[in-house]
């Protein structure tokens, strides 16, 4: 086979072109410290990163909206911890006051003052807000819920967090069912918008709040209302009827902290798994598209070797021709 | 019969042949470097004898032919490499280019920017009525909006860059056509003669190789050695001494119908104009429309479709909502007619833009922490609704990103490949037909050692003569 001085020539600088191109594309990687920085480096690779990315903005989203609803359900728990507290006192005022024997008429109208003064806090911790948005009155959140005759102008609305793909927790309790008694809306039921039917309510299953028959007695206003009457008309009977509902409504303020409770619980969880998954998704981006740096220092030195050994043969090769050995 | 005036004449036609090997050697020697150049050698005989009573005698050496050293096989084949060459290269020029336009490697691109567009209507569903939360919903619509048409544009931008080259190649078919037509003729005159010549060819094959190299041709030669050179199998560009030239025109934009300016077309102008756009699939020109037409239309289809998706789905859940204002009936997006265009057209609309309370998210008027139809937007990230309800919007996305990436990790790898084949061929073909100036440097040598020797015949036969005058002094 013959040999010109071209295809020499052509010999040379395609292997030293090839093996610059192998330098830079470890110098890129080193550089980087990155396998993939084109989506054609790794397609399928690049392909799982650009949902492990997704997948970390949506955490963090998630983050976000679970201590959200945690401060929201947090401060409505506390607040019903402070009714309870309220009707514990005024179960403790109607049972003192419940036999003829043991107080007169004037000693009942002072623990009406008493009452009146339950009365009050209740209704301001049932207005309560966290920033500017009441937090018992469903969506309607720009709405004072109880006006002073304990009349409910809130609405039924469920105000759900997405804290994990597709987990919804509802964040609030619409003061209707807490402090009315009244029934509660069926949290299966649809609701009538598209995409959100699946998945909703899926942590936390629902405590129902018991149906009660009786509405106006389950009222918590109407009822310590009705005890401050009774107090004041030193209607025995009157006080006595209010024992029965008190406890109900003590019950049902308990059930509902129980159901908070246990939504926190739900949000506590989704963190939880939600930090698993995080430490996950990192280990998974980094072994997709990190690079092994001891693997390109040792490619890089290898490479380096080679491009010195051909271009000290180039030197040998290019330089003598005939011509050098005819003079 | 041997005469001392034979033998001028042997030593001169042994000086006449060893010049024109040097000439030849020194052709070479000049040509080293010129592309397409096949070396040329010199083929001497012994000249016709002169019988002599029983005797015969030579008369000297004569050149035969100087001919050129090629394979028509190889040479073949190095057109057919070449044309794959430059089609993969052109290919591989757009498709990383299209790659870019995603930006994904840094996650910079449109999968980050939908993703946080559906998180902050999440944001918003936590507090519906927040002013500042409403202002971070429409400045992530607006980059998810701009990001969509920088791509459309971008791309756009790219088969404009395509059209451009492909005007060029066209150009260049023409006028390596014309070459190849001149050289036609130029070798049938130079030819009729019966001797070959062998520059003219070389020049004719370097231009059908880099004619090859832009387009599929074939090539036959007929009886006066000339070519007949047909593209794709069906389109005429030489015949003999004929000509067909090409040419391009672009479908002009019709306002009627609100179609944009098509594509840059191909036509042959023989006898019949034609269009030739799609018959035309290989080398530079044929990857340069598989790229356009192929490629970038699906990217451009596909955004174009995620465009649309995007807009109507956030639209249909949209207007059915109250925004804090207390209107509703409203949509998010300018409400886009369907999929064509989508990725230029896309907007929000004219009340979102201007108003934060136009934003709808609450099903039911005047409760301002509604926020049902903000997770059913936030839940269209997920939802499966495209190509056949398999695939979420971002899925569609990623898909056609890796779509690409596939293609263009592909068309690099076939380009490194096709590199080596094509340099694997030009060093056989070097190695039979290229230049080696040792070897040539030996040959001077060689050819200067003969005319010196030849010149020493003429001396001494001018000897001879000399002594032969001399005795009548």
């Amino acid at each position: 086979m013959r040999v010109t001085e071209n295809s020499t020539l052509t010999t040379v600088r395609d292997s030293l072109n090839k093996s610059r191109l192998r330098m830079s594309e470890l110098q890129k990687q080193n550089a980087s410290l990155k396998r993939i920085n084109a989506p054609s480096d790794d397609p399928s690779g690049s392909a799982k990163l650009m949902t492990i990315r997704n997948d970390s903005i949506d955490n963090s989203q998630f983050e976000k909206n679970s201590n959200l609803a945690k401060t929201f359900l947090n401060y409505t728990d506390s607040s019903l911890e402070d009714v309870t507290n309220i009707l514990v006192r005024a179960k403790e005022l109607a049972l003192g006051q419940a036999s003829a024997a043991a107080n007169g008429p004037s000693s009942r109208l002072m623990v009406a003052e008493e009452i009146n003064n339950l009365m009050n806090e209740l209704s301001s911790v049932a207005n309560r807000r966290l920033g500017d948005r009441y937090i018992f009155s469903g969506y309607k959140t720009n709405q004072q819920p109880f006006d002073e005759k304990g009349r409910y102008a809130g609405d039924d609305g469920k105000i759900m967090v997405e804290v994990q793909k597709d987990v919804f927790v509802g964040m609030n309790l619409p003061g209707r069912e807490v402090f009315l008694g009244a029934n509660q809306v069926d949290p299966t039921a649809p609701n009538g918008v598209r995409g959100l039917e699946e998945g909703a309510n899926a942590v936390s299953p629902e405590l129902a709040i018991k149906q009660s028959a009786e509405r106006p007695n389950d009222d918590a206003f109407r009822t310590l209302e009705s005890l401050r009457i009774s107090l004041m008309t030193n209607d025995i009977d009157g006080i006595r009827a209010t024992l029965d509902p008190l406890d109900k409504i003590r019950d049902r303020v308990i059930t509902a902290r129980a159901q908070v409770g246990s939504r926190v619980q739900g949000i506590d969880t989704a963190i939880n798994n939600m930090a698993r998954n995080n430490v996950f998704n990192a280990e998974l981006q980094s072994s997709i598209e990190d690079t092994d740096l001891i693997q390109v220092v040792s490619d890089m030195a290898k490479e380096e070797t080679v491009l010195r050994a051909s271009l000290q043969a180039s030197n040998k090769m290019i330089q003598p021709t005939l011509l050098d050995f005819l003079k | 019969m041997s005469s001392a005036v034979n033998m001028f004449n042997i030593g001169k036609s042994g000086l006449m042949a060893s010049k024109s090997a040097m000439n030849t050697t020194g052709h070479n020697i000049a040509n080293v470097n010129s592309e397409g150049y096949s070396r040329q050698s010199v083929e001497t005989n012994a000249g016709p004898t002169i019988p002599a009573g029983r005797l015969t005698f030579g008369t000297g050496a004569m050149t035969k032919s100087i001919g050129r050293v090629n394979d028509e096989y190889l040479d073949r084949r190095i057109h057919t490499e070449n044309r794959n060459f430059g089609n993969i290269e052109e290919k591989n020029t757009y498709l990383s280019q299209t790659e870019q336009i995603f930006n994904e490697a840094n996650n910079d691109g449109l999968n980050r920017l939908a993703t946080n567009f559906f998180n902050e209507f999440r944001k918003l569903s936590t507090d519906p009525s927040n002013e500042a939360i409403r202002a971070g919903v429409r400045e992530a619509s607006k980059q998810l909006v701009d990001d969509i048409r920088r791509m459309n544009s971008a791309l756009t931008e790219v088969q404009k860059n395509i059209d451009t080259r492909i005007e060029g190649y066209v150009r260049e078919v023409n006028s390596l056509s014309k070459e190849v037509r001149d050289l036609n003729l130029l070798i049938q005159k130079a030819e009729q003669s019966g001797d070959m010549s062998p520059d003219l060819r070389d020049q004719r094959d370097l231009s059908l190789k880099k004619l090859g190299g832009l387009v599929d041709i074939s090539v036959s030669k007929d009886k006066n050695s000339r070519v007949t050179v047909t593209m794709g199998g069906q389109v005429a560009l030489v015949t003999g001494g004929e000509l067909t030239e090409l040419s391009v025109m672009r479908t002009p934009p019709d306002p009627a119908t609100g179609k944009k300016e098509g594509r840059l077309d191909i036509f042959s102008n023989g006898a019949t104009p034609e269009k030739i756009t799609d018959k035309i699939r290989m080398g530079r020109l044929g990857g340069l429309l598989d790229v356009r037409d192929k490629d970038i239309t699906a990217s451009q289809d596909n955004i174009d479709e995620i465009a649309y998706a995007i807009s109507k789905n956030v639209n249909d859940i949209h207007v059915q909502g109250y925004g804090k204002d207390g209107g509703t009936g409203r949509f998010f997006f300018k409400n886009l007619d369907g999929a064509e265009r989508a990725s230029e057209l896309i907007d929000l609309s004219a009340d979102v833009k201007e108003n934060l309370g136009a934003i709808a998210v609450a099903k039911e008027a005047n409760a301002p922490s509604d926020n049902r139809l903000a997770i059913a937007i936030s839940g269209l990230s997920t939802m499966k609704g495209m190509d056949g309800n398999d695939l979420s919007i971002t899925d569609k996305y990623n898909s056609m990103v890796s779509e690409v990436a596939v293609k263009t990790a592909a068309s690099e790898k076939s380009l490194i490949f096709q590199k080596d084949v094509l340099s694997q061929l030009e060093s056989t073909r070097d190695s039979l037909s290229g230049v080696s100036l040792d070897e040539e440097t030996a040959n001077l040598v060689r050819y200067q050692h003969a005319y010196a020797a030849n010149a020493k015949v003429l001396s001494v036969a001018d000897e001879l003569m000399q002594t032969v005058l001399a005795t009548f002094k």
